[in-house]
């Protein structure tokens, strides 16, 4: 099976999956609901959607409007809490050969703390950090435009959690690098960028926002080329493993977000419309990876940057 | 669930921007029952995105149609497929109408292109020995579509449009409510199904409700992935207490829900 082909396995720091595509926390359900069209075992990692530490209801709906380029959405991390999530949603996932991304979010820093100790010795392979949620009063996202916050989150975590630890980051900050330098320097292993952007619509008819919840956050394929600039920033200051996504529409689009930076990669809006698309994705890869002459996937990450840079370092030189 | 890629058959222009578009889907196609949905794919471009959940209008064989009301951008690349081109089906989902085969009789309330699930409710309906009264309502006679199948498949049609071009005048709710003081309703026998905009739905639930009828009614609102997994199409549960839950998925909870369910709120929230 191609999805298990060695040429596909991602080996970097704390990131060890057996292919680098992901499914994007929240797009996935928890694993079965899709089983029967998108199987996990295609997948390197699959992400669930967020829990936080009470049952949440999530917004009031009309929570979802798709604009051009993406969709907009505003489920308030509609969840039961990371009890329920413990008890009946993680253990049915022991079946499938794939790595199980917990994705957990806080309203105060603590709630983090409460959520990891409570995955420690479940099947649960990674811990995402989300401090990107815009849907998340209070918590979420402002803790992810403050470096501050995010070091002192991370670092309550990793005191008490051995799960090696990914970190969602948000696009709304002046200088996503902070960020990332915070994380590192308290412990992160890997980091997945990018959540989504805020954004809001309006409907003309009844004049009045369409989102139950007013503003929400922006997905899809209009989202890629700022992802990808922001990979490459990132990578600037991080040798640290990336998990890139933002309106992966297809492997070409993976292919790009590689050659950025990315090790992985993951496919959040795109579930909705093509519930198959890993397997697509990882065939996709291998193709391009025989055309190209690439060994394997560690090849192609980072590779556009680091030729970027080697020949302005070897023009700088030559000018000197 | 299961994704198909299938061969358009037909397409069928009728009055008022309707079309019934039908397509070969032999895996999808025993599977479909009244009230389920099918996703499909609209491939032009980044302009259109999601799915567009519509309900299954009927199933011949392994030919499974939808009937459709152009309404926007993925409607309109759905009427303008043609014969041979290939589409890309998800289906059948969701849950359909309830089993209602004890009933005696049923009142059944369609409002516009929500004839579509009920038109092959009915049609099955023909199967069991149960009354049917079929209520069809539009804006005009230019919008009233399959009439004479609807006279063929039910006990007794009643037709109303607002402008009263074609049977009754008025509005279906009235004609409904107006219909039934004349008969003997019983919680027991008698049973509301209905399909159509959120304000004649929540008339109906209404009126189904105060004389204690029970009643199911197929619903939409804006949706995500159509399995389940992303909560977009969410519809607020009338009491978390018996439902253990604030929200009821609609793609798989629903579309058709016991309106008894319902959080009465939800049919005058935006949509």
């Amino acid at each position: 099976m191609y999805n298990n082909d060695s040429r596909l396995q991602v080996n970097k720091g704390k990131l060890r999956l057996k292919n680098p595509v992901l499914s994007a926390s929240g797009t996935f359900g928890y694993g079965k609901e899709l089983e029967s069209v998108a199987n996990p075992d295609f997948y390197g990692a699959i992400a669930l959607k967020g829990i936080t530490v009470n049952s949440r209801a999530g917004n009031t709906p009309p929570r979802l409007v798709e604009v051009a380029g993406g969709i907009i959405n505003a489920i308030g991390l509609q969840n039961d809490g990371v009890k329920d999530f413990v008890k009946n949603k993680v253990l049915p996932l022991k079946k499938y050969d794939t790595a199980i991304v917990a994705n957990i979010n806080g309203i105060k820093e603590d709630d983090y703390c409460v959520i990891a100790e409570q995955l420690e010795g479940t099947p649960i392979d990674y811990i995402e950090i989300n401090v990107s949620c815009p849907n998340l009063e209070g918590g979420g996202v402002e803790f992810g435009k403050n470096a501050r916050s995010i070091g002192s989150i991370v670092k309550k975590v990793k005191e008490r959690t051995s799960i090696p630890l990914m970190l969602k980051l948000t696009p709304q900050v002046t200088d996503i690098t902070e960020m990332v330098r915070a994380a590192e320097d308290n412990g992160i292993d890997i980091v997945t960028l990018i959540n989504t952007y805020p954004a809001m619509a309006i409907d003309i008819n009844t004049r009045k926002p369409v989102l139950g919840n007013v503003v929400g956050g922006f997905s899809g394929p209009g989202v890629k080329p700022m992802a990808i600039r922001l990979i490459w920033e990132v990578k600037k200051v991080t040798n640290l493993p990336i998990i890139g996504m933002g309106g992966i529409c297809g492997w070409q689009d993976a292919i790009e977000f590689m050659l950025a930076g990315a090790d992985a990669v993951a496919v959040g809006t795109w579930h909705f419309i093509d519930p198959s698309i890993a397997q697509k994705i990882n065939q996709g890869i291998l193709d391009y990876m025989n055309i190209h002459g690439f060994k394997s996937v560690s090849e192609i990450a980072g590779y556009t940057w680091r030729h970027h840079h080697e020949s302005k370092k070897n023009r700088h030189n030559c000018c000197t | 669930m299961i994704v198909s890629q299938s061969s358009v058959v037909s397409v069928t222009s009728l009055s008022a921007d309707y079309f019934v578009i039908a397509f070969d889907a032999p895996q999808i196609a025993p599977l479909c029952k009244p009230g389920h949905f099918l996703n499909f794919r609209i491939e032009n471009n980044y302009d259109i995105l999601l799915r567009r959940p519509m309900a299954v209008f009927d199933v011949d064989g392994s030919i499974v149609k939808s009937l459709i009301k152009v309404v926007g951008k993925g409607t309109r690349w759905l009427s303008q497929r043609r014969v041979g081109d290939q589409l890309n089906v998800i289906g059948p989902l969701g849950n359909g109408f309830f089993d209602a085969q004890n009933a005696r009789r049923i009142f059944i309330v369609a409002g516009g292109v929500g004839l579509a699930p009920l038109y092959f409710y009915l049609k099955k309906a023909r199967s069991f020995s149960v009354e049917t009264i079929f209520f069809y309502g539009a804006r005009t006679a230019n919008h009233l579509l399959f009439i004479d199948d609807l006279q063929e498949f039910s006990t007794q049609c009643v037709f109303i449009t607002e402008d009263g071009s074609f049977g009754e005048k008025g509005l279906s709710t009235d004609i409904l409510e107006s219909y039934c003081e004349k008969v003997n309703l019983s919680a027991q026998n008698d049973i509301v199904m209905s399909c159509g905009p959120n304000p004649m739905l929540f008339r109906v639930a209404q009126f189904a409700e105060s004389k204690q009828i029970p009643c199911q009614v197929s619903l939409e609102s804006y949706m995500g992935c159509g399995g389940g997994v992303c909560l977009s199409c969410v519809i607020p549960a009338r009491s978390y207490e018996q439902d253990g839950q604030a929200f009821f998925k609609l793609c798989t909870d629903g579309p058709v829900i016991d309106s008894r369910r319902i959080d009465m709120k939800f049919f005058t929230m935006a949509h």
